[in-house]
């Protein structure tokens, strides 16, 4: 029989709640307990993803070219090496990108939040401190307290593409993307255009589309924002440019349908 | 004087590039060129066997070295020249700026061969840690100094490029012939800067 | 006053619960507890009505839907904060939603029994939900995190309620 047997959130607790033991979707909800001490002094001294500050200048924002590139390879070349066609190498590089995007999403606008003038600013993560008392610790290091107003989440397409063509592209590339038109022909088809990809930069076109893990990253956060829909990358050369790439964004009807209805 | 072919040879002596510029001249066929990079990398080891006798020699007699034999620290002069203007900082690829390839550099090219003439041709290489040689071909027979700095500029670019066009793509398996249009392209634009 | 606390993923389902109660004050009565997520998740058709609307909390205009239950706020452009939603024999509603759709809602009761009306008060509360959905984003950055599974971490659930000690529960 298995072990995890999902209670009724019942009113009787089945264990007391002394020592925190995180949320466990098989007891349900937990009680604040009134001696429940508010932070035990192990998880605030643990390394802990939660002890890291979200600023961006909490870390070097500069990342070198080169490390960015052999990276990049070597995800290529695993995805290569565990695939045997070239859509399945495009699927694993696109599907690597798709769980950046919704971080990504999150992340960047989150950090767009806070204003540059808020206390914490020139601040990043007190965590590396080897004791912490126990309230105090995160209190600090918190940006939340230093927003006023959230950014606005983004409701309609265009305004979401531009988060992407802009905000998204200027964190992972350095720059705006270099284009962002609607196709004429169809309703929901949008292009961003890009016309010498950084990470595709110094690999010589072949069969493979590397830049399918870039449409990952668009689909990622375009779909955690509740947009679904299609993105594929296409080779564009022109005479300047010969490695330009379109990423064609293709939304699902009904995301056309709610703007109708909502505009 | 023109560039008549580059050649990249791995650290065993194969040809793993091969690339003419000028139509007109005289070609070799493949099997020639597999042979020629066979005994420059037979020269090579044998010059590096020899080189560290008249190492010391030289070192003994002071600041004059050996035209074809350089010193252990000897750096190269930076050769402005080299079309560095039209290198915007977007063809640097990731090298950082124009400045890397501003300054003189070292030539790891301690022991062995750097130059050959010939009656035709001259023939420079230019030698990495790594065991990897680049060998430009030219069309004229020159001993002047500075026309081996300008092929030694030349040549360590053409390793730029290597770096970032060659072993930056997942695509291509190392050791092993070069085929990447990305390099082929850029080192033609280098080439003719020249 | 004590509060119930869930953060909904994607699918409906709950990825974190959190009951806040503090021993000075009232705690829910048992046979209510156990409706607690029958009343959130109702309030859930609210929440999917006011994410696409422009300006959710512009004010109390009655003639849209769930309009009428949403509390007065001043003409921010922020549209993560909905205020309150919904209310339910005396609890108040409130909901927030985090960029990538994480709905984040919460059951005020009221710290008498009387069946009063809960005040809502909108500063700390929204700065409850800011700070969780800073927690939040930091659990989305551990790459071992998969989006819309429940969050199990101890350190989340501590803060999370050091949080409530800090915001709500006074």
């Amino acid at each position: 029989m298995s072990q995890k047997i999902i209670n009724p959130s019942t009113s009787v607790a089945p264990a007391k709640h002394s020592d925190s033991t995180g949320y466990d979707y098989t007891i349900g909800p937990q009680q604040t307990l009134p001696n429940a001490p508010s932070l035990s002094k192990a998880t605030t001294s643990l390394p802990s993803v939660y002890n890291e500050s979200l600023h961006a200048s909490a870390r070097n924002p500069q990342v070198s070219l080169a490390a960015y590139a052999f990276l990049f390879q070597e995800l290529v070349t695993q995805a290569r090496n565990a695939s045997k066609s070239v859509s399945e190498i495009e699927l694993r590089l696109h599907r690597n990108g798709y769980h950046l995007g919704i971080r990504l999403l999150e992340l960047l606008n989150f950090r767009s939040s806070v204003s540059p003038g808020s206390k914490n600013f020139f601040k990043p993560g007190n965590s590396s401190q080897g004791v912490n008392v126990a309230s105090s610790a995160f209190q600090e290091d918190s940006l939340a307290q230093g927003i006023a107003n959230m950014k606005r989440r983004d409701l309609r397409m265009v305004e979401i593409l531009q988060f992407i063509h802009g905000t998204v592209w200027s964190y992972l590339f350095g720059r705006v993307g270099d284009d962002l038109v609607k196709s004429s022909e169809r309703e929901n088809e949008f292009m961003i255009i890009d016309n010498s990809p950084l990470l595709t930069r110094f690999i010589s076109s072949t069969n493979v589309q590397c830049d399918f893990f870039v449409c990952g990253i668009i689909e990622g956060i375009l779909d955690s924002a509740s947009f679904p829909c299609n993105v594929t990358a296409h080779s564009v050369p022109e005479q300047n440019f010969d490695q330009k790439v379109v990423f064609v964004v293709r939304f699902e009807p009904q995301v056309l349908e709610r703007e109708a209805l909502r505009s | 004087m023109a560039i008549q072919t580059i050649l990249v040879i791995n650290r065993s002596g194969g040809l793993v590039y091969q690339r003419d510029f000028l139509p007109s001249a005289a070609k070799l066929t493949s099997n020639e060129y597999l042979i020629l990079a066979g005994t420059l990398q037979g020269v090579v080891a044998i010059a590096s066997q020899i080189a560290p006798k008249s190492l010391q020699i030289s070192a003994k007699q002071g600041a004059k070295t050996g035209s074809e034999l350089g010193d252990a620290t000897q750096t190269v002069p930076y050769v402005g020249s080299l079309g560095s203007s039209a290198a915007s900082a977007a063809d640097l690829g990731s090298f950082l700026g124009p400045d890397f390839f501003n300054e003189s550099f070292t030539s790891w090219n301690t022991k062995g061969l750097k130059h050959v003439t010939t009656d035709q041709n001259s023939l420079f290489l230019y030698q990495t840690l790594t065991g990897l040689k680049f060998v430009a071909v030219s069309t004229q027979n020159t001993t002047n100094a500075m026309a081996v700095s300008i092929a030694e500029n030349l040549l360590r670019k053409a390793y730029c490029l290597y770096a970032d066009y060659v072993m930056k793509n997942p695509f291509y398996e190392p050791e092993m012939p070069i085929r990447c249009e990305l390099f082929d392209k850029k080192l033609g634009e280098l080439v003719a800067q020249l | 006053m004590p509060c119930y606390f869930a953060i909904i993923g994607a699918k409906d389902n709950p990825i974190y619960e959190a009951e806040f109660t503090s021993p000075q004050l009232n705690q829910f009565p048992p046979e209510l507890k156990e409706l607690n997520p029958f009343i959130l998740h109702a309030s859930l058709d609210i929440v999917e009505d006011l994410q696409w609307q422009t300006h959710p909390q512009a004010g109390g205009n009655t003639s849209t839907s769930g309009g009428f239950l949403r509390s007065r706020h001043s003409a921010s452009n922020s549209n993560c904060y909905l205020g309150k939603i919904d209310h339910f024999y005396g609890l108040a509603i409130t909901a927030y939603l985090s960029y990538g759709n994480m709905k984040f809602v919460m059951i005020h009761s009221s710290n008498s029994n009387n069946g009063a009306p809960v005040q809502i008060e909108d500063g700390p509360v929204k700065s409850f939900y800011q700070e969780v959905h800073e927690l939040y984003v930091k659990t989305l950055m551990n790459p071992f995190y998969k989006l819309n599974d429940p969050i199990t971490s101890p350190v989340f659930d501590n803060r999370v309620r050091a949080l409530a000690k800090r915001y709500l529960t006074r």
